[in-house]
């Protein structure tokens, strides 16, 4: 089953189930998402960055280190964002420099997700040369129109074009990574547009990946998600480990504020955090004991996408 | 003048240490100087005279990378020091730099301090000079 549900409700209650299922405590998270910075060059329509409260920064490298260091020691094959929320390219070689350590400590699955706005020629190559694994781009939108009303801020020509770039230049030098990804989060304003979004780039050899909006704990509008739908145990909060730029440890991906902190990495261990403070989160949701859980997990929709997107691979030259 | 049996470096200032429309040009050339300087022998040597922050020093981390990456048997790095945060002290121990020259009319305390954990970080390499501002 699709998990870009389009059935009636019964069916995706089936496929919620089939879900959580699979979801069990992990002593070590699977994936860590450790936010470098906090910054964030654009205003999208479906993002609530421009009304985030908390302070905007920089992660200290002696604590990206520190993370990176318990991550190989513990368990390098784990899935590892080093983004959260905000545009990690903001960086610039300071995000090339952390790429690099973390792929010369052993990290075998490091992924980023940019709005692709700052890569340019000279960005394509030191990714390229930086051994990242997958690079992701929210792009959501094909038309010039759909997506500058989404991606607010960014000029879908240049973003396209810095793309095909990397594309072209990975292909240029033979080399087999980043995996170069495509998103679409679907929404009302999009949806008529991703027959054309997923073939134009398949077509440039880029994998595409479809997914549901997200309401970022219920921050902004998110009409696909059903209040009504029987709730499982979030796929986030059994497998994601969230850090904010200044260590903090919360619920999860879209805990943007920091609403739930279960410790700090650093003067704490991921480990220690994640089977220890967080696990009484964890078990909460897999005894669903949904009435106590705290904010933001309490009357999130989220866990309603948290588990999957439609993949379409490429076979086009480029990847 | 260039002592006999030594080559003339090859030099080249860094204007911009953050994302601009030339950045990407300078990078370019700092590209083609390693190479030409790894091809013949010569030496190279970044010049950045300015300020710095959490971001920027980076760049000058990759340019000094790239160049010994690129086979340039001796890469210099000439400053004023105002680069050198904290943070600086482990990619100039890791970027394999064969020469910091720094040109300062005095060493602050801070500045001491660093000089003193690269050296107890990396010993001898790379090596590092201080020597008054040229006129």
């Amino acid at each position: 089953m699709s998990p870009i549900y389009k059935g009636d409700s019964s069916d995706k209650r089936a496929f919620l189930l089939t879900l959580e299922a699979r979801q069990h405590l992990h002593e070590f998270p699977p994936q860590v998402i450790i936010e470098t910075t906090a910054a964030c060059n654009l205003t999208c329509a479906h993002c609530s960055h421009d009304a985030m409260t908390r302070p905007v920064g920089h992660m200290p490298m002696a604590l990206y280190r520190k993370i990176v260091d318990e991550i190989a020691e513990c368990a390098p094959h784990t899935e590892v964002w080093p983004t959260f929320y905000g545009e990690a390219f903001l960086l610039d070689y300071r995000l090339f420099y952390m790429l690099q350590y973390a792929k010369q400590r052993g990290l075998t699955n490091l992924v980023l997700n940019t709005n692709g706005t700052r890569f340019n020629g000279e960005v394509a190559e030191w990714v390229i040369e930086s051994g990242l694994d997958l690079v992701m781009f929210s792009l959501d939108g094909f038309s010039p129109a759909v997506f500058e009303s989404v991606r607010v801020g960014a000029h879908r020509d240049e973003v396209f074009a810095n793309v095909e770039r990397l594309l072209a230049i990975k292909a240029h030098r033979g080399a087999t990574t980043p995996r170069v990804e495509v998103q679409f989060s679907m929404m009302d304003a999009n949806e008529h547009e991703v027959g054309q979004f997923r073939e134009y780039w398949l077509a440039r050899g880029a994998d595409v990946k479809i997914r549901e909006k997200l309401s970022w704990g219920g921050t902004v509008g998110a009409g696909n998600l059903d209040p009504q739908m029987h709730r499982i145990a979030c796929p986030w909060a059994l497998r994601t480990c969230a850090i904010h730029w200044n260590g903090d440890v919360v619920a999860c991906a879209v805990d943007y504020e920091g609403k739930f902190v279960a410790g700090n990495v650093s003067t704490q261990s991921i480990r220690d955090i994640w089977t220890g403070p967080h696990r009484v989160l964890q078990r909460q949701h897999l005894a669903h004991e949904f009435a106590v859980l705290p904010s933001p997990c309490h009357d999130c929709l989220d866990w309603q996408v948290a588990g999957g997107a439609e993949h379409y691979q490429s076979q086009a030259r480029g990847q | 003048m260039t002592p006999p049996g030594h080559a003339e470096a090859i030099v080249m200032t860094a204007h911009s240490l953050a994302p601009n429309p030339t950045s990407e040009a300078e990078m370019l050339e700092w590209k083609r100087l390693a190479a030409q300087a790894a091809a013949a022998g010569r030496p190279l040597q970044l010049r950045y005279f300015g300020s710095a922050n959490q971001i920027a020093g980076y760049r000058l981390h990759y340019m000094l990378q790239y160049a010994k990456q690129a086979g340039v048997e001796k890469v210099a790095l000439y400053s004023d020091g105002q680069f050198w945060i904290d943070e600086a002290t482990d990619w100039l121990a890791e970027c394999g730099v064969d020469e910091v020259v720094l040109e300062v009319a005095a060493v602050p305390a801070p500045l001491q301090e660093r000089l003193a954990n690269l050296a107890a970080r990396s010993g001898p390499h790379p090596a590092v000079t201080v020597r008054p501002t040229p006129d």
